[in-house]
């Protein structure tokens, strides 16, 4: 096979352009994000309200091969709030007409009125969950980084949204074990790690740290 | 039949502009090229092949043939060998088979539109060079051919190898279809499959380019059931496939390793 000397500025150029992470890089991630996040949860009286979420993104990560051996937030914290599913459904049939995603847009809470659909019990809007998950699948891959842009909304609503996004694709490919639904996760929360490398502990951070630790557990559960 | 190709030295749009000519009764009459220099190409390319562009790159125009293995002989380096096919590029050939020649940045270009029209081809051979609309989907009397690296209807759009091999549970599915495009991606009526199994020491790098030159082989066998008219092409469902992109580096290393695996195994 002919080689030359151009080879080293053809890796160079590759990894120039390659905008995934690996899992080392995340796993350093997640570990100096939920130490930040933990110094903010000193005060075991005044939780902030991402506590909750703090606590799942953990339990997740304990789940996979990045260990984790600590606890954070108090046991009462509540995990990611999702509406009550009667409440999504009729979110959700008020937009069945027009499409969840108008003119490259989608509405705030989307991803969250669609997880709430996803989690029930009774397994009865599947197809209507799965084609709306199939629609931002092909949105997410398409739009790519100027995916999910928001009708109202600001930048770190937009963020929320993508974080969301990615949660839902990731508990999606694990319900109906589609390795595309992860595919378009990993690429979200890929696209949204330079945002956060030097973030400060919010709220949008707890969120990307949970949806870093669903992306984890689903790439584990179904590769 | 006029061949669209992605640029003028494509070695599987070479191949198959030569044996088209080789073949009693079929006629090249007309090749599109695809210019490969223009802001438009080279953006939307980056953004779909993204870091993997630099290497695309750097295999087909810079390496060549040099970019084939040594001694691996079921690629298209060793069907142009076999075939003995000429060095010359595309606008070369176009001449010596006395077939018109047109380079332009979009193949669906008004003036390429308007001498296809002019041409009036039986069939479009899609090698490669973009999106095709459907202004230039409609010129041809049968349609525009294409040979897409996987199995449909199950497997379309995007590295359909790769992930063929990470959904499988036991032997994958994977090949080629020969199909006329339509609209969608990888929806058109089918006209013939070609199954691939993974093999002793496979790797997923050695399974595409094995795949390489049997896309010439069974363009070949399609024009020839075409102009044979022993050959009839069935329409897809759409509900029958699901669409893939491209995937992500760290499922295609689950996938190289699974291949491994299976490879191990035979």
């Amino acid at each position: 096979m002919k080689r030359d000397w151009f080879e080293p500025l053809v890796q160079a150029a590759e990894s120039w352009l390659d905008d995934s992470a690996g899992e080392a890089e995340y796993e350093r991630f997640v570990r100096r994000s939920v130490d930040d996040l933990g110094r903010a949860l000193q005060d075991p009286v005044d939780q902030p309200p991402w506590a909750g979420e703090l606590q799942q993104a953990v339990e997740n990560l304990k789940k996979t091969s990045i260990k984790f051996s600590e606890s954070f937030g108090s046991s009462e914290a509540t995990a990611l709030r999702l509406p009550a599913e009667e409440q999504a459904v009729e979110w959700l049939n008020v937009r069945s007409e027009m499409g969840i995603v108008d003119k490259g847009s989608v509405e705030r809470f989307t991803a969250i009125h669609l997880l709430s659909i996803l989690q029930g019990q009774d397994g009865a809007g599947d197809l209507q969950i799965k084609a709306f998950v199939e629609t931002l699948l092909r949105h997410v891959e398409l739009r790519r980084k100027r995916c999910l842009r928001l009708s109202h909304g600001g930048s770190t609503a937009r963020w929320f949204e993508k974080h969301d996004t990615a949660i839902l694709l990731a508990r999606g490919a694990r319900k109906y074990n589609d390795l595309r639904y992860l595919n378009a996760a990993m690429k979200l929360i890929d696209w949204a790690l330079p945002v956060h490398r030097r973030s400060v502990p919010t709220d949008l951070l707890a969120r990307y740290v949970l949806a870093v630790s669903e992306v984890q557990l689903a790439f584990e559960a179904l590769t | 039949m006029v061949l669209f190709a992605p640029t003028p030295s494509s070695l599987y749009s070479r191949l198959l502009a030569e044996m088209v000519h080789r073949e009693d009764e079929l006629e090249l009459i007309g090749v599109a090229v695809r210019s490969m220099w223009s802001w438009k190409r080279v953006r939307g390319e980056l953004r779909r092949d993204g870091a993997r562009l630099a290497r695309k790159i750097y295999n087909k125009l810079w390496l060549g043939e040099g970019a084939y293995p040594p001694g691996e002989e079921e690629t298209l380096a060793g069907l142009a060998a076999e075939a003995d096919l000429p060095d010359e590029n595309l606008a070369q050939m176009a001449r010596r088979f006395e077939a018109a020649y047109i380079q332009k940045p979009d193949l669906n270009d008004s003036t390429l539109v308007e001498l296809l029209t002019r041409l009036s081809p039986d069939v479009i051979v899609f090698s490669g060079g973009g999106l095709v609309r459907k202004a230039v989907l409609e010129i041809p009397t049968m349609g525009v051919l294409n040979c897409h690296s996987g199995i449909l209807p199950t497997y379309r759009g995007m590295d359909v190898v790769e992930w063929a091999i990470l959904e499988a549970s036991g032997q994958p599915e994977i090949g080629l279809t020969l199909h006329f495009m339509d609209r969608g991606v990888d929806t058109g009526p089918i006209l013939l499959h070609h199954h691939e199994q993974v093999r002793e020491g496979d790797t997923l790098d050695r399974i595409r380019r094995r795949l390489e030159p049997q896309m010439v082989r069974l363009m070949m066998s399609g024009l020839r059931g075409l102009r044979d008219e022993n050959m009839e092409a069935q329409p897809q469902a759409k509900e029958d496939g699901r669409q893939y992109f491209v995937m992500h580096p760290r499922l295609k290393v689950s996938a190289a390793e699974k291949v491994r695996r299976l490879a191990a195994g035979c």
